[in-house]
């Protein structure tokens, strides 16, 4: 589209460094340009200006064809469609494309499609069947094994639980998490959970209009709940009740950690507290 | 009460499946009411739906809408006029090349007029507030934008009754909020009925009843303050408790002496108020 009269600029002038070992979760509002900014992050599309580098490989704007093999393997991403990025006869096949086509043998590709299906909580049965006979969670779940098939250093999801049952939403957030944490993945997660995003991740950064508006620890972005309205998001559910308790008590507490757990301990010990 | 739709003893298989995705499923939906269709991933809630305006039809039982039955081909167009379904993943449904042609082609469908045309598809835009997006290719649009389009086109068929299958999945939260509110006003305002597959439990608590799926059954069916009170029910459908039920049953864990478990926020905080 550049340089037609329906050039729209979706990105515009972001700095954003990712250390090594992060969980980030990208937030923002429909159309703030989080799925354009992780298209840049393998190749997918390149920047206008600018560059992105990741490890040794860099990608700069005018730049020639880069070898994004390499870069490709070491970053799984899981779209946002998943029919998107199935596309072989059967499931197994396509949980095995990935590794054969980096050289893994016939038989251990094989093997790691049934473990994949597995850890995504899919009964083997589905191997044999076409991933478009799938219901769309399922799809679902079967692009994410095929992203686990190819064991990536860098994780990145975009919207991956959207389609998912409540009780799958936790099991699938666990198994990122647990992956992240055992083989120091780094992991980006564009996400509408404020929920997921304050329980898992390290870092928040917030896009707005194509810019990065906000970045910063869980609990710095989820103390700007004016700021998060502006940029058409809210706080995570724990914390907007805590506001509601807080005006009704005229307390003024604040949680440090977004889990349901820590929300009942604090409103529990402020009425214990109350009660003397 | 008047039905709009009622299913009788539905079951039904894909080609080429050894059992049926739907067994013995039968459902009354009331008119004008809001209906929310919950259940794991696979458990047949798509299916079902697309029963519901003939784009599947039974292999046992009946599907009626009004005095027309889904399986009379005599009787499909009359179907398929009064029951708009907006799909789970909006681009297999988008044929227009920009936002306009889409939703005026479905009207051309149905023989609206152009100057009828034209008015109606302001009218839906604007209520979703993509006014801005009329000229823009449908599939250049963000995951969001796309379901906005969608349910926008829907709309503007004024359809008896409007099939939300996860319709605002890929919405951020105030998105999702602002679209449901604009749906719900055309439930209250104008009676259009509305049956929403959704997997977001607190949209589910504000209708007037749900559906529980399981494995192709109806597992359960009743107004939401019975059924989420139902915490195996709930755990046995890939389901979840909503967040006010879930930090009721946390309060009570930290000894706080809570008569119930609450539905709303609103209501928790009110209880609690009288315990401090
Ligand atoms: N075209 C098809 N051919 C064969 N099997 C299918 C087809 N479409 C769906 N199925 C199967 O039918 C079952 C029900 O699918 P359906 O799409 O109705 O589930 P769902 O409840 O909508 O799930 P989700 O929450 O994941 O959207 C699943 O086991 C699915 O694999
Ligand atoms: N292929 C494309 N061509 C032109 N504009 C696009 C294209 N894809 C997305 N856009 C526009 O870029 C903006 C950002 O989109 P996107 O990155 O998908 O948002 P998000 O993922 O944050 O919802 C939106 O305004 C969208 O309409
Ligand atoms: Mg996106
Ligand atoms: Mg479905």
């Amino acid at each position: 589209m550049e340089g037609t009269p329906f050039e729209r600029r979706a990105l515009h002038d972001i700095n954003l460094d990712i250390p090594d070992g992060t969980f980030l979760a990208l937030i923002g509002h429909t159309g703030s340009g989080k799925s354009t900014l992780i298209q840049h992050l393998n190749g997918l599309l390149k920047p206008s200006a600018g560059s992105i580098k990741m490890g040794s490989t860099e990608l700069k704007a005018g730049g020639k064809k880069q070898d994004l093999k390499s870069l490709r393997k070491k970053a799984g991403i899981v779209f946002q469609y998943p029919e998107h990025q199935l596309f072989e006869e059967t499931v197994e096949k396509d949980i095995m494309f990935g590794p054969r086509n980096f050289g893994v043998s016939e038989e251990s590709a094989k093997q790691t499609a049934a473990r994949v299906i597995e850890m995504v909580g899919l009964p083997e049965g589905v191997l044999t069947k076409s991933p478009f006979d799938l219901s769309g969670g399922q799809m679902r779940r079967v692009a994410i094994a095929g992203v686990l098939a190819m064991n990536p250093e860098v994780l990145i999801l975009d919207e991956p639980t959207a389609g998912l049952d409540p009780a799958g939403r936790v099991e699938i957030m666990e198994l990122f998490y647990s992956l992240h944490e055992r083989n120091n993945l780094t992991t980006i997660l564009v996400t509408h959970s404020m929920e997921d995003a304050s329980r898992y991740a390290d870092e928040i950064a917030v896009m707005h209009k194509g810019e990065l508006y906000l970045h910063g620890k869980p609990t710095d972005i989820f103390n700007e709940r004016e700021a998060l309205k502006k940029a058409g998001l809210d706080v995570p559910e724990t914390v907007q009740f805590l506001q509601k308790w807080n005006e009704k008590s005229g307390l003024n507490l604040a949680l440090t950690k977004f889990t349901v757990e820590e929300l009942a301990k604090q409103v529990s010990q402020s009425l214990k507290k109350r009660g003397n | 009460m008047e039905n709009i739709i009622t299913v009788k003893d539905v079951t039904f298989s894909y080609p080429g499946e050894e059992t049926p995705t739907l067994k013995g499923v039968s459902l009354d939906v009331h008119k004008g009411e809001w209906l929310s269709i919950v259940g794991h991933n696979g458990s047949g809630k798509s299916t079902l739906a697309k029963m519901l305006n003939g784009l599947l039809l039974p292999s046992e039982g009946a599907v009626n809408v009004s005095q027309y039955t889904t399986g009379l081909p005599d009787d499909i167009w009359e179907v398929r006029r009064l029951v708009g379904m907006v799909f789970q993943n909006p681009d297999n449904q988008f044929v227009g090349t920009s936002v306009q042609d889409d939703i005026a082609f479905g009207l051309e469908n149905f023989g609206v007029p152009r100057d009828e045309m034209v008015k109606r598809i302001n009218e839906s835009v604007a209520r979703v507030g993509m006014e801005a997006f009329l000229n823009q290719e449908p599939h250049q649009l963000s995951g969001g934008q796309k379901q906005r389009v969608a349910i926008a086109g829907i709309l503007a068929q004024k359809p008896s009754v409007i099939v939300l299958d996860e319709a605002t999945s890929m919405l951020d939260p105030i998105g999702r909020i602002e679209v449901i509110d604009t749906v719900r006003e055309l439930n209250k305002k104008e009676g259009i009925t509305v049956i929403s597959i959704t997997h977001d439990l607190e949209e589910a608590l504000s209708a007037d009843r749900v559906v529980v799926m399981k494995m192709g059954e109806k597992a359960a069916e009743g107004v939401p303050e019975d059924i989420f009170q139902q915490r195996e029910l709930l755990k046995s459908a890939g389901l979840d408790l909503p967040f006010s039920l879930k930090l009721s049953e946390a309060l009570r864990h930290q000894g706080v002496e809570l008569d119930k478990s609450y539905l709303t926020q609103e209501e928790l905080v009110n209880a609690l108020w009288k315990l401090a």
